[in-house]
Parts: structure tokens; C-alpha cells; sequence
């Protein structure tokens, strides 16, 4: 789809140019050549420009991409098993944000990003030990459990909705009609206010609790009034 | 195009107080013999630009045209998002002036993907249209004010797009120039495919 780009001016124009405006004064900076590979570079290059794109968008293709390179270094790296490890750690969310998209649970781009940054260590850090490299990836997988758990929460929890932590990531009976409309967004800590969504979805569940009060008082009443 | 003559609108887009205006007021300064008129420009209270600024810009013969370029840039200020779609119209090149300061690197990326909403706003695709990054204000490094690497920039901004992009300070003129002329050549390009 990207192959139209025009990236070069052609030296004939360029070089009109050059005659025109005159050529460039000496300038401290040198032009940015992106087609240029750097020597130093680490087998982590393509994940981290991956994860840094992150910060802009987060689309299919992207975490396609993302899941794609994951399975390319869990190759490279298989004789390595707490890098394989950190690796499979960073799939099983990439994989998650996949199938949830916009309903996936703040914490987990948060997670994935830390979990990404012990594997730069892991992998670039010179004369690390092997408990210390241990201890991330035991760290990392508390974090990782931490969060199973919190997605884990059954759905519509009586007092937690408002959490927005029914989001389960292994539910299956996704029925659109049983599921809050602002699955997936932490409103509960005070620090955010609660979407338009969630008021009318707290409403909503005010009205049905109150309706299945009123029902159980009207059944509680009939059965005294037959017992008299 | 008419006459053995082209016209093109250049557009410098991109987030507020990165430096657009600077660096038409550079290119006012260094070919101001070329240039018919004063820089068009209407600010606000604050200096900042309010539409947009306008440099009509003779360049000379190439390809055997006589060009015009006429450099526009646009207010960078989020709430003006209606006034930067209007000057998108009609355009034929974009330099996109990203601040490199550390602190506006989200604004960067907003901005760049604002420009991509705008440019489909005209159905062009900004995978399509001649376009050239610029990294300003690298000066402000020397100040030791932190700046983001060149290595993040690209890999923010340039990564998918994969367009020619110059490290720059408009202030000083560093790669101002460079960067004009990199945007109407490849705006020629473009024209030149076209015929």
C-alpha cells in the first residue's frame, strides 16, 4: 500500500535546487538516515520500536507484529528459558489486548511495558547474575498473576462494578446484554470520573435492584397475609 | 500547472510552539529577494499563530517550469483542529516540524496522527503525499534541556512512514533549508509522476 511513497527528488532536481537556493551551510546536526541499520544494534531493536509505537496507537496489525517478533525471539533465545519465560509473559498479554481491544484492563499496556523493560535487562545487562535474573522473572509473573487475578473477578460483582474489573479474560459466555458497557476502565480509586456509560449503567443496576427488592417484599407480605 | 508554470502549497504542520513560524521566518530572511510580499501572518495576543502564516515564494526554473511555492503553516494549537484542515486543502507537500523537547513527545504524536485525520478529511493519505519530517529545536540539547534521542523520533513518528526526516533548529537555521529543499523536490517528484 506504501510502495507510491516518492522518498527521493531525483538528483537532477535536487541538484536544480542546489543551484537555486544555494547549497547548505555546515550545520551541526547530520540527516537522519533511517535506512541505515546501526552495527550496535541488539536483538531487541524491532520488539523495542514495536513497544515505543505503542505509545501512539494500538492496532491489530501492530500487535500482530508485536506477537510475531515475540515468536521470532522465543527461537533465538530458546536455550534461555527465563527469556523464554519473560517472552511468553509478553504474548499472553499481547494476545489478550488482541482479543479485548478497547475493553482491555488499563493495567495490562502498563504490565506489558514493565515486563518488556526487565527483558532489556535480562538480555542487555552485563554480569547480571542468575539470581537476580531470577528474581524478575519471579517478580514479573507475581505482577502477571496479580493481574489474572483482578480480570478474574466474576462479572457484575454486586458492590465492584464501578471497579470495572468483571472483564475476564477467559470468559466465555460473552453475551453482549450481560456485560457492563465500560468493562475494562478503572474508575473506583478516585482518580477518574466515571463515564457517562458507567453512571447510566449504575443507574440502571440501582433500578433492577430495587425492582428485585420490591419483589421479594411484595412475596414476603403475601405470604404473611395468607399465613394470617 | 499551466503555462510551463507550477504552483505548489507546502504546509508545515505539526504540534503548537515546535517551530513552523520560525521557519518561515528563516526562509523570509534568506531569500527575501525572491519573495514578493511580507510574511503574511496573524497572531494572537500571545504570539501564537491564530490562522495561519502565508510565504509566497519564487524559486526559479526547474524542470523547465517557473515554480512558485507558496509555504503555509498552520496553527498548532489543538482547538484550531477546523483551521488546520482548511489549510490542508489543496496541499502538495507537508513538512512536519516535531518538537523534539522530551516533554512534547506525546504532543508529537497526536499532532502526526491529527495530520493523518486531516489529510483523509481531503482524501489523501498521508502514506501518499510528499512529506518530510523535521526534529526541531536539537540546539536545545547544547542547553542541556533534555530533548528526545533522534532514535525515538524516528521510531515514533518515522517508524511506518519511513519518509526523509533532518535533525534541525529553526531558530538558528540549522537544516532549514535543507529540509525546504528536500520537500519541494520531492513535491516535483510528485508533479513529475503525475504528467
Amino acid at each position: 500500500m506504501h510502495s507510491e511513497r516518492i522518498v527521493a527528488g531525483g538528483s537532477d532536481i535536487e541538484k536544480q535546487l542546489d543551484d537555486l537556493l544555494g547549497q547548505d551551510n555546515p550545520t551541526r546536526f547530520s540527516p537522519v538516515d533511517s535506512t541505515v541499520e546501526s552495527p550496535s544494534e541488539s536483538p531487541l531493536t524491532s520488539l523495542k520500536s514495536i513497544v515505543l509505537s505503542m505509545d501512539w496507537e494500538i492496532s491489530d496489525s501492530i500487535l500482530k507484529e508485536f506477537i510475531q517478533e515475540l515468536k521470532r525471539l522465543k527461537a533465538v533465545f530458546q536455550q534461555d528459558g527465563i527469556v523464554v519465560k519473560s517472552l511468553q509473559l509478553l504474548e499472553a498479554i499481547g494476545k489478550y489486548i488482541l482479543q479485548k481491544k478497547s475493553r482491555t484492563h488499563p493495567e495490562s499496556i502498563s504490565l506489558l511495558k514493565s515486563i518488556y523493560r526487565d527483558l532489556e535487562i535480562l538480555l542487555l545487562s552485563k554480569g547480571i547474575s542468575h539470581t537476580v535474573r531470577r528474581n524478575i522473572l519471579i517478580d514479573e509473573v507475581a505482577q502477571f498473576m496479580k493481574l489474572k487475578k483482578k480480570l478474574a473477578v466474576p462479572a457484575r460483582p454486586t458492590a465492584g462494578y464501578l471497579a470495572g474489573e468483571s472483564e475476564t479474560a477467559t470468559t466465555s459466555s460473552d453475551s453482549p446484554s450481560s456485560e457492563p458497557p465500560f468493562q475494562g476502565r478503572i474508575v473506583s480509586d478516585g482518580e477518574r470520573t466515571p463515564s457517562l456509560e458507567a453512571v447510566l449503567y449504575a443507574i440502571e443496576d440501582m433500578k433492577n435492584c430495587i425492582q428485585t427488592e420490591f419483589g421479594t417484599l411484595r412475596a414476603d407480605l403475601k405470604l404473611s397475609r395468607e399465613s394470617r | 500547472m499551466k503555462n510551463k508554470e507550477i504552483q505548489a502549497k507546502i504546509v508545515y504542520y505539526g504540534p503548537g510552539r515546535g517551530g513552523k513560524t520560525s521557519n518561515l521566518e528563516y526562509i523570509y530572511q534568506q531569500f527575501r529577494e525572491r519573495i514578493p510580499s511580507e510574511i503574511v501572518s496573524i497572531k494572537t495576543h500571545g504570539d501564537r499563530t491564530l490562522f495561519f502564516d502565508y510565504l509566497p515564494f519564487e524559486v526559479g526554473k526547474i524542470m523547465g517550469y517557473s515554480t512558485r511555492i507558496q509555504l503555509y503553516t498552520v496553527p498548532g494549537q489543538v482547538k484550531y483542529d477546523a483551521t488546520r484542515r482548511l489549510v490542508l486543502k489543496g496541499v502538495d507537500g507537508i513538512v512536519f516540524v516535531a518538537d523534539s523537547l522530551m516533554v512534547q513527545r506525546k504532543k508529537n504524536l497526536i499532532s502526526l496522527k491529527n495530520l493523518q485525520i486531516n489529510l483523509a478529511a481531503h482524501q489523501k493519505d498521508i502514506f501518499r503525499v510528499p512529506l518530510v519530517l523535521q526534529y526541531n529545536k536539537r540546539d536545545l540539547d547544547e542547553l542541556g534541556i533534555p530533548v528526545l534521542s533522534l532514535e525515538t523520533l524516528e521510531n515514533d513518528l518515522n517508524r511506518q512512514l519511513k519518509v526523509p526526516s533532518f535533525p534541525a533548529s529553526a531558530l538558528k537555521g540549522d537544516n532549514v533549508v535543507l529540509t525546504l529543499k528536500k520537500i519541494i523536490a520531492l513535491t516535483m517528484a510528485s508533479f513529475q509522476k503525475r504528467l
